[in-house]
């Protein structure tokens, strides 16, 4: 059961360079990618409003009073970076794109638990922590490049 | 490839992780990440309708009629993921999550990039590149437990 849960992870995991790509490609059909951006950002929050509906309840507004303003530019922050997305993987390509993403993801994820910002938990940064980002960015440059970066077999 | 481009990548890396922090940091404040989420995608609806506004030239929307319904259906995979991938958190952890998940993007990455798909620049999928993605997932997998994977101490 395990190892079909961790297979379902992978297979979402499949799914966001999916759902980045297809709007990227409403970006260019429209020939603007702001615009392509709003239609996406619409659709998904009509959609998490779908699945927030059930959850709502009388004490909920006073909950939402008591969050610090500053953590909803987390909203703000996604939108500019997903339309960054937008602008990007028509450019780049979605595998270069994915690469970058992912070892930058997982990288700043580990500076951000070391110091457990957010209140996240905290995590300190050890030497297999560091081997691991390295041995990351050896992985992405091969998936990048296609060939081991600094060596010309010619 | 250019530089730029890759710098760009790499701070949207970086930025796109912040909110995903700070929306489970108003999930824990509001017990209910449903809720949480749902609000931000809310805020991040209005805040891309204000920067398309800033682009809005005359004729734009006479082009929508030629982009394939089902490509909007982008927004509701990617809301519906997010739902999911709160679900399936607490059932392996966030760590398992985190590596799989990134293990499944570059693949995901690769596969799009093969077929050249939605119009994106192709590039084929070689026995490196897969190699690559392998490396990424043990990276990622060492970086995240700060662990070796599958090397369990014996307990006395």
């Amino acid at each position: 059961m395990r190892l079909v849960r961790l297979f379902g992870a992978a297979l979402l995991g499949l799914l966001i360079p999916l759902t980045f790509t297809m709007n990227a490609a409403v970006g260019m059909a429209l020939g603007n990618p702001r615009l392509g951006n709003a239609l996406f950002e619409i659709v998904g929050a009509l959609v998490s409003l779908l699945i927030a509906w059930g959850a709502m309840n009388r004490e909920m507004t006073g909950k939402i009073r008591r969050v610090p303003l500053w953590l909803w530019l987390g909203g703000v922050m996604g939108a500019s970076g997903v339309l960054g997305m937008a602008i990007l993987i028509p450019r780049i390509g979605a595998a270069n794109f994915q690469t970058l993403f992912v070892f930058a993801g997982i990288s700043s994820g580990i500076v951000i638990a070391h110091f457990g910002f957010l209140s996240s938990p905290v995590a300190r940064i050890t030497f297999i922590r560091v081997a691991g980002i390295i041995i990351m960015a050896f992985g992405a440059a091969l998936a990048i490049l296609g060939r081991i970066p600094f060596v010309n077999w010619q | 490839m250019t530089i730029l481009y890759v710098c760009i990548t790499l701070v949207i890396g970086v930025i796109l992780h912040l909110p995903v922090v700070m929306n489970a940091a108003v999930g824990k404040a509001l017990d209910s990440p449903r809720v949480a989420n749902g609000l931000f995608w809310v805020i991040a609806a209005c805040s891309a309708i204000v920067i398309g506004w800033n682009g809005w030239t005359d004729g734009t929307l006479s082009k929508l009629s030629d982009v394939s319904p089902w490509l909007l259906l982008a927004g509701c995979i990617g809301a519906t993921m997010l739902f999911a991938i709160a679900v399936l958190i607490p059932q392996i952890g966030a760590g398992n999550f985190k590596v799989m998940s990134a293990l499944g993007a570059v693949l995901g990455g690769l596969i799009i990039s093969h077929f050249g798909l939605f119009g994106t620049p192709q590039s084929s999928i070689t026995p490196i590149r897969i190699i690559g993605a392998g490396l990424m997932a043990l990276g990622a997998s060492l970086a995240v437990m700060g662990k070796i994977p599958f090397l369990h101490k014996r307990q006395a």
